[in-house]
């Protein structure tokens, strides 16, 4: 068979391998269609930039400001539990670009040379505020944070989680979504000029209101805060905002969990930037698929390995277990599951006398090559702790061929 | 609805093959390419083959990404967990592929994939690319050698019988 023709068929088989679900695909591509034309009818009959301009200002001093309602909220305070005052808020600068930043990295947006601003606030009548402006490879984009204080009773609030009739909108789109905890929506204003937001406003039962919102917009000399809208340099500089309006909520209700009934920013919150497990990184999932009988000493990892130490209680006994994704070269498999991974188990010396280094690795079908090793040391260079690992073969083996890696990040 | 449920399927597995191997950028090229078809829908009785017209819209939706994401490609992604259809049984021919297929110049993939996944003549896949025919036989010959040095025989154990 001549080589074309030959390629050709691997390329009908290679591609055969990959699989979709078709309808969501396709619904997601209408939906995004859609969204186009809309934009496209919409720049096509407004007049100029400046109507944009002025939506952008109004909807930020809509969120930065608008303390009026604020004053109220003792007059309703007595339908709240006592225990909880609306009126303590007591978060710093430092506390709000961290909630961002942390924002960010948990809803996935790849951030390149970010410039964050951020102002507190100790009070119910004053907003929190955060901003950053970054690039992504397609351009700069800004994200915009607002939290404020309320009592989520006050019956003022819903007019700011509810979307205008349409005939009266100022919004090209704007969706008003119910829910328990909160109604939330979002408005695309991307008029002539290209200036476009897209936000999500939420009202959270804990006693927030959270405007998390998105910009095509460069960076531009703004004063601190998220005040887009003050920005009168403003200049769209891509085509839509970088994030959609499903990052946006996962963004809000983020920054929703990120601070206590209280009125301050809790643990989630203060965690310094990057230094938080992801969910799809390798500790978590190994944390999860260790055997319930193991106390974990200590922890560590990257996003593509992680190891814990596991400590028994009774002898005192260490036992270093990691897990990782490697490219492998030597391959020994000892059997085939029936769903096609290729296990090997082996057992190896460690550096130190006396140590046993116990390693099974998993070779999916999908070319996933999971490695999973544990030493009867408390690291894989220390002296042994024990005579053998506290983890057995099969319970390695069964952490190594476990599902869960294929959604590791 | 139906036009981009019957066409997902395809234009996904093309932009896999586009995207060696990277299905989550495959997927955004996929909705992009079917939104871009809404968007021309009242025009589309005038377009003698949409589905062949998709996928120009595919390639040309791809190319623009490679010249605006200029960056080096992201690593191989992985492959579904459980396959519709299994070629061959051994996972790093697959990839071997998909990794010779990455080493090439984005316009020449296109070609291959056009050419020999596609099965489209010079001139189409010209037409396609927006390119002439001498320089998609140029690209061709050349990706073809790339190819073939890089696979070597390993292609004849990748192809299941027939």
């Amino acid at each position: 068979m001549p080589f074309e023709d030959e390629l050709g068929k691997a390329l009908r088989d290679t591609a055969g391998t990959f699989t979709v679900d078709r309808r969501s695909l396709a619904e997601g591509s209408l939906a995004r269609g859609r969204r186009r034309l809309a934009r496209r009818r919409a720049s096509a009959v407004a007049g100029s930039a400046a109507l944009a301009v002025v939506l952008v200002t109004t909807a930020g001093v809509r969120l930065t400001g608008g303390q009026d309602g604020v004053g109220t909220v003792g007059g309703t305070a007595s339908t709240s539990p006592p225990t909880v005052d609306h009126r303590h808020f007591e978060v710093t600068a430092e506390d709000m670009e961290n909630i961002l930043q942390n924002g960010m990295e948990d809803t996935g947006i790849a951030v390149v040379h970010p410039k964050f601003r951020a102002t507190g606030s100790s009070g119910a009548g004053r907003a929190a505020t955060a901003s950053v402006d970054f690039g992504d490879g397609f351009g700069t984009a800004r994200v915009t944070l607002s939290v404020r204080r309320v009592d989520p009773a006050e019956q003022d609030l819903k007019e700011l989680i509810t979307c205008p009739p349409e005939e009266d909108s100022p919004y090209e789109e704007c969706t008003t979504q119910p829910g328990n905890r909160a109604v939330k929506g979002y408005t695309e204003a991307g008029k002539a000029g290209g200036i476009k937001e897209w936000a999500v406003t939420m009202l959270s039962p804990g006693g927030y209101l959270i405007e998390v919102a998105t910009h095509n917009l460069a960076a531009t000399n703004t004063g601190a805060g998220a005040g887009a809208g003050t920005d009168t340099a403003a200049r769209s500089v891509r085509r839509d905002p970088r994030m959609n309006p499903g990052k946006l909520r996962h963004l809000a209700m983020f920054v929703d969990a990120s601070f206590t009934p209280g009125g301050e920013a809790d643990s989630l919150g203060r965690v310094e930037p990057g230094t938080r497990a992801e969910p799809g990184d390798f500790l978590p999932l190994l944390k999860e698929l260790l055997p319930g009988r193991l106390l974990v000493d200590s922890e560590g990892g990257t996003a593509a390995q992680g190891h814990v130490v596991v400590l028994d209680p009774d002898s005192g006994m260490r036992t270093y277990i990691e897990v990782g994704r490697i490219a492998g070269d030597k391959e020994a498999w000892d059997e085939t599951l029936p769903d096609g991974t290729k296990v090997g188990t082996r057992q190896l010396p460690g550096k130190q006398p006396g140590v046993v280094r116990l390693r099974v690795d998993a070779l999916r079908v999908n070319g996933l090559w999971i490695s999973a090793s544990a030493y009867n040391a408390p690291s894989p260079t220390s002296k042994k702790s024990g005579a053998a690992p506290a983890i057995t073969a099969e319970e390695l083996k069964t952490i190594a061929t476990s599902r869960s890696w294929l959604l590791a990040r | 609805m139906e036009f981009a449920t019957g066409r997902a399927g395809h234009l996904h597995r093309s932009a896999c093959l586009l995207t060696s191997g990277d299905t989550h950028l495959a997927e955004d090229l996929v909705q992009e390419t079917l939104s871009r078809m809404y968007t021309l829908w009242g025009r589309m009785s005038r377009i003698d083959n949409p589905a062949a017209y998709a996928q120009t819209v595919l390639v040309r939706t791809y190319l623009t990404h490679r010249r605006r994401y200029s960056a080096a490609e992201r690593p191989l992604a992985e492959l579904p967990d459980t396959p519709g259809h299994r070629g061959s049984d051994d996972p790093a021919l697959r990839l071997a592929l998909l990794e010779a297929l990455r080493e090439l110049p984005p316009k020449d993939r296109v070609v291959v994939v056009l050419r020999y996944w596609e099965d489209r003549s010079v001139e189409e896949t010209a037409d396609a690319m927006n390119v002439s025919s001498a320089a998609v036989r140029t690209r061709s010959t050349r990706a073809l050698a790339k190819l073939r040095e890089r696979l070597g025989g390993s292609v004849a154990e990748l192809i299941t019988p027939a």
